[in-house]
């Protein structure tokens, strides 16, 4: 069984969760990764991780600022990282949230305006650190019911963990609530909370 | 998510990739409009991504449309 060494000894949170999920996702047979972190909270992260990716972890403090943990994958897995299960001690943990209040990006032609939101959410699938959360409201609500252009992004960021939030009371304005085709529905309480705890909020 | 080998292709301005997106849906080609990946340019645009396999038909669709393409890449991008 290959063994493949990943050093996030220095990176910041959740910078080693994110280098173990690549190399996870690197490896086309059954294979260990021995991961050097320099703080407990990066070897509680990747536990979580690597059990709700299947992986068997063991870790050990090698000694101060120095902990290794051993993952070994079984099978190669497709990892995905559950942003609710990764807690960053820093001021900067991705707590990211965007905000979609409309189904065009910018004010102005409304053809490039729907194109710019095309370009935006697949911008996004391309990050290595995703957001946590993505709402949805007033004209925003359109674009997570069936036939919306950003539909195949939205859902990859779904199964990647991402959560996708509509607010009810405006895709029943719209006539749309039965059309929902990715993520939950959501309120306005939630709408408030999410945003209050964010760490930043993205608004496109 | 997986990262994958993917054909870009370059168009002189926003109004001619726009025209080509147009083009392709109504011919049911294969590909999507994306934001010009940094590999390509660090100028702000639109593109043409599409898989590997498909260069040849969208080469000879920009041909039978008269939308000239600016250039060809290929890319690593998630998937």
């Amino acid at each position: 069984m290959n063994t493949v060494i990943v050093n996030a000894i220095g990176d910041t949170c959740p910078i080693p969760v994110i280098k173990t999920k690549k190399a996870l996702a690197a490896m086309t047979e059954p294979g260990m990764l021995e991961v050097h972190v320099d703080n407990e909270t990066a070897v509680s992260n990747l536990t979580r991780f690597a059990t709700s990716n299947s992986c068997k972890v063991e870790s050990e403090k090698l000694e101060e600022k120095h902990f290794v943990l051993h993952i070994t994958a079984e099978t190669p897995v497709k990892p995905v990282i559950n942003y609710g299960e990764i807690v960053c001690d820093t001021a900067a943990a991705p707590n990211q949230v965007i905000c979609v209040t409309s189904d065009k990006m910018g004010l102005g032609d409304d053809t490039l305006g729907a194109n710019l939101m095309k370009a935006f959410f697949f911008a996004v699938t391309q990050q290595d650190m995703l957001p946590r959360t993505i709402l949805f409201y007033n004209g925003g609500a359109k674009l997570t019911v069936e036939g919306s252009p950003v539909l195949e992004d939205l859902k990859k960021l779904a199964e990647e963990g991402v959560d996708i939030l509509t607010c009810g009371t405006c895709l029943n304005f719209y006539g749309i609530a039965d059309k929902l085709a990715v993520g939950d529905v959501t309120n306005m309480y939630d709408i408030v909370e999410k945003l209050s705890a964010a760490s930043n909020v993205i608004r496109p | 998510m997986e990262k994958q080998l993917k054909l870009i292709i370059a168009f002189h301005n926003v109004t001619e990739i726009m025209r080509f997106e147009k083009k392709c849906k109504e011919a049911s080609k294969p590909g999507r409009m994306i934001p010009v990946p940094r590999a390509v340019s660090t100028s702000c645009g639109f593109c043409w991504m599409a898989d590997l396999s498909a260069q040849k038909e969208l080469e000879d669709f920009c041909a039978e449309t008269g939308i000239k393409p600016v250039a060809f890449h290929q890319v690593e991008m998630n998937v």
